[in-house]
């Protein structure tokens, strides 16, 4: 899903435009649109604290370090993740590869483990007195190069994230007209000049939108900068924050918020091409590029960054869970059943709630006469897209300035407020496409067959939306599973989670303890990945 | 030649030519072979597609190949272009082998244009960027040149998006003339259009083709189609070719049963060859209006081939008659009857729209023609062989 599939062309599946059921609902969303979005503002009120400190810490080399650092990781990042998800998806779309299915499994499978799990992972092989120094050791190497830092940081992300490139570009080469690339070769041009002229810029607009999921991704990560010690926008606010430097810190956020701006501008004016274009419609499906002899070789790629992002952490969990507790402090670490509890407890709560939010929104649709419901209708990607370390801090400024109680007796509520501000979208979505996918001429069908509306949501709508809402349900409860940033800002003082367990033991070094956590939450990506490929392929 | 073919095939006689016009020199055959089929033939996987294909096309010849869906014509287009190689057989372009043991050119290589049944003009690209796409550079001249030639003078800078059917089809043909091929294929270029448009277009193209002077091949399963823009028709059944003639003579002279059913509605009448006579459930068919029949068919059994224009009926007393109609289409201008012979045949006769024949009454059944009628062996496909 990328952030430009807003449904533009919606047409009101309840013809409710003018009566008053309608308005009530797009009442209830807009609603829920500014609850969502008000908090955000208090950011602004944290920053005007510091008067006219603005100027001076916006120009101060830390800050333009800091924005300069988190630009160079985001592009770096971007930039590799094109330059691997290309090329594998046109491996496995075009060319003749052996296995190609396999392959397209495994080069999507990274997806599947959160990166800060990966940066873990990494830091533990290959950091100092890692598992790799040790194999090492007998060799006479004494020294490896350290992971941690920049270059650490975006090596990680990038075989993390290059998938979102790959899966968007994999889309467009699928759904590109064979008979566009075989008309190129009929005016003489040649494989190459071909893909250059006619594939790329037909796939060109799939690039980009992976390119910028890959960016908002690398821009927003929390976990994996922590791990791999870079300080970029989100570890500097943590930091500020951390040190009570609260003006500072909002500042910052609202500087990485500008920048998750800009990202969905590029984005939109990328995304906004060509509604109702002619599109040409001939054979689809795979223009044949044979390998000739790398055939076999070619292999060798998808499999490496398999092994590496997948394999690896995966590998080393296992070997934690055979050997936990290396002395220090684990005992105050031990692992505890009911960290898991409380993981599920709030992704519950966040799941219901997001499917309270996208109901209503996602029934309603777009209506072309309401640009009020059509901004309402946005209002949960806003959410989305705020980096979660951002929404986090601001929910937690407006409740500790407007209602102090809540913070300090509804810790859990405004948690899983936040998880569902940032992913309720998601629920959104999935809801707004099963509505889509009713044809209009069923509901038709029914009123014609003297079914009233009413009897007609009920017997024809309600029936083939469920496994959507479902879908939604469990991607908002899957994410919720792994989300960091807020959970570890909002959760109430000792309110252990998987994630918030798998931080501390980060921290403490006894590594051991977060075997079953780290093991657990790659099964449950893994899942979360499964649900979104099952949507995909049903869509 | 294959074998089915083959096993229908008649003993040679020294008797006179049972087809002439299959040795009168047509003056549209005298131009140089520009496209040479030997032999092609192309399997997927343990299918057979195409088989055993022979075939010429001359310079500056239209010829399309007709048959329904699955007979293997586009394949054989494709094979042409250089999009599927052949899994036998030869293809020739000029002087030059394309495809065969020796080698396959790559499509770009090949002076083959190819116009696209969706069009397949790039959606990035305006109309004038799409027409140089084939070109070195851009030669802005030639592209205007060609913009007047397809009737689109001042289109140059819309994007494909802005176009109606019929000019993309225009474009789609600029662009693939815009390198001067060799050799033009359209695949199914007119099925993308409303039935009016296509009319026109059949009309457009053809023009646009003749100006250019262009060797063209076009694929069709549209007989109309193939009829009225066609200076030869090939006709393809289950991957072999049944027929390659002028659209007159396919339509009025098919060598199989196939051919004559796909071009048009055919009934059978079977006789039995007598003297100077065909005697059959319409009376007495005169010996010499059956086309090429010869004597060593005496006293056999034969299936004349009679179009719906072919034959009239009128109502009738009980004694004279000779069938009833059973069925009435209209069709707007005419009307089709489908009429059951005493004999047991069944014949199509086609009655204008104000000329209305009981059901299930005394009809008599006659011939009216004003030429050769086709005929059959009873007991095969196809008419025979007198080679």
């Amino acid at each position: 899903m990328t952030l430009s599939d807003w449904p533009t062309a919606v047409t009101d599946r309840f013809d409710g435009s003018g009566d008053t059921s309608g308005r009530a609902v797009t009442a209830t969303a807009v609603l829920l649109a500014l609850v969502l979005v008000v908090p955000l503002a208090w950011l602004g009120i944290e920053t005007a604290t510091l008067g006219e400190q603005i100027p001076t810490l916006l120009t101060s080399g830390t800050t333009l370090a800091v924005l300069g650092r988190s630009v160079a990781l985001v592009t770096a990042v971007t930039g590799a993740s094109v330059l691997v998800g290309v090329p594998l998806a046109v491996l496995t779309v075009q060319s003749n590869l052996p296995f190609k299915r396999f392959w397209t499994v495994a080069a999507a499978l990274p997806l599947a483990v959160p990166s800060y799990l990966g940066a873990f992972a990494f830091i533990s092989a290959f950091g100092p007195r890692g598992a790799f120094a040790d194999l090492l050791a007998p060799l006479g190497v004494e020294r490896i190069p350290s992971v941690f830092g920049f270059w650490g940081a975006v090596f990680v992300l990038t075989i993390y994230t290059y998938p979102y490139v790959f899966l968007t570009t994999r889309a467009s080469l699928l759904s590109l007209d064979a008979s566009l690339v075989e008309a190129a070769r009929t005016l003489n041009a040649g494989r190459f000049e071909a893909f250059r002229r006619v594939t790329l810029p037909q796939i060109a607009p799939g690039i980009a939108a992976g390119a910028l999921l890959v960016a908002l991704y690398a821009l927003a990560d929390f976990g994996t900068p922590a791990f791999m010690r870079v300080e970029v926008f989100t570890q500097f606010i943590y930091g500020r924050f951390d040190a009570f430097q609260q003006g500072y810190a909002a500042l910052l956020s609202l500087q990485l918020l500008a920048v998750t701006g800009v990202i969905l501008l590029l984005e939109s004016r990328i995304g906004a091409d060509d509604e109702g274009a002619y599109e040409s419609r001939g054979s689809r499906g795979a223009f044949g590029f044979d390998l000739g002899v790398f055939r076999y070789p070619a292999m060798a790629l998808p499999a490496a960054i398999g092994l590496l992002a997948v394999g690896l952490p995966l590998g080393i969990f296992t070997a934690w869970l055979f050997r936990p507790g290396t002395g220090l402090a684990s005992e105050g670490m031990a692992f505890e059943w009911s960290f898991a509890v409380n993981s599920v407890q709030v992704a519950t709560l966040a799941a219901v709630g997001s499917l309270a939010v996208a109901l209503p929104i996602g029934l309603r649709g777009a209506n072309a006469d309401s640009r009020l419901a059509r901004l309402a209708e946005r209002a949960p990607y806003v959410g989305y897209a705020t980096p979660g370390i951002v929404l986090a801090l601001a929910l937690l400024w407006f409740t500790l300035d407007v209602a102090p109680v809540v913070y300090r007796r509804y810790g859990i509520a405004l948690l899983v407020f936040a998880y569902v501000v940032r992913f309720s979208s998601q629920a959104v979505g999935s809801v707004r496409t099963s509505v889509l996918q009713v044809d209009s001429r069923l509901h038709e069908a029914a009123r014609t067959l003297g079914r009233s509306r009413l009897q007609t949501f009920r017997a024809v709508t309600l029936p083939l939306i469920v496994p959507g809402v479902a879908t939604g349900a469990a991607l908002v409860f899957l994410t919720t599973m792994k989300e960091l940033p807020a959970t570890l800002l909002l959760r109430p003082l000792g309110f252990e989670t998987l994630v918030t367990h798998i931080w501390a033991v980060r921290e403490t070094g006894a590594y051991g303890q977060a075997a079953v956590p780290a093991l657990v939450l790659v099964a449950i990506s893994a899942l979360s990945m499964g649900v979104i490929l099952h949507q995909e392929q049903r869509g | 030649m294959s074998n089915e073919i083959q096993q229908f095939r008649q003993p040679a006689t020294d008797s006179s030519p049972r087809f002439e016009q299959d040795t009168r020199t047509d003056e549209r055959q005298t131009g140089d072979a520009v496209l040479r089929l030997q032999n092609v033939t192309k399997r997927f996987g343990g299918a057979t597609a195409v088989s055993g294909l022979d075939l010429t096309v001359r310079d500056g010849e239209l010829l399309t190949l007709l048959g329904p869906s699955g007979c293997g014509k586009t394949t054989t287009l494709r094979m042409i272009a250089g999009l599927e190689s052949p899994s036998e057989g030869r293809i020739r372009v000029g002087d030059t082998t394309v495809a065969g043991i020796d080698g396959f050119t790559s499509p770009e290589n090949r002076d083959v244009g190819l116009v696209f049944q969706e069009f397949a003009l790039f959606p990035h690209l305006t109309v004038a960027e799409n027409i140089a796409f084939g070109l070195d550079g851009s030669d802005t001249e030639r592209v205007e040149m060609l913009l007047d030639l397809v009737g689109l003078t001042g289109y140059g800078d819309r994007s494909p998006t802005d176009l109606s059917g019929g000019e993309r089809q225009r474009v789609a043909l600029a662009r693939s003339l815009a390198p001067e091929p060799d050799v033009l294929l359209l695949d199914e270029p007119f099925s993308n259009l409303d039935v009016r448009l296509r009319v026109e277009m059949r009309e457009e193209v053809r023009r646009i083709l003749k100006e250019t002077g262009v060797t063209a091949v076009s694929v069709t399963h549209d007989q109309e189609e193939a009829m009225s823009i066609s200076d030869r028709v090939a006709v393809m059944y289950d991957g072999q070719l049944e027929q390659v003639d002028t659209p007159e003579r396919v339509f009025q002279q098919p060598r199989s049963r196939f051919v004559a059913s796909f071009l048009g509605h055919a009934s059978f009448v079977s006789g039995r060859v007598d003297g100077d006579t065909v005697e059959s459930g319409l009376g007495p068919i005169s010996r010499a209006s059956v086309d090429g029949l010869a004597t060593q068919y005496d006293g056999t059994r034969v299936d004349v081939m009679l179009r719906p224009d072919d034959v009239v009926a009128r109502p009738a007393r009980e004694a004279e008659a000779n069938g009833r109609a059973v069925h009435r289409r209209f069709l707007g201008p005419t009307v089709l009857y489908r009429v059951e012979l005493d004999s047991g045949d069944t014949v199509g006769c086609m009655h204008n729209h104000d000329t209305e024949i009981p059901l299930n009454e005394p009809l008599r059944v006659e011939l009216d023609v004003g030429h050769d009628l086709a005929w059959f062996p009873s007991d095969a496909d196809r008419t025979a062989d007198s080679e």
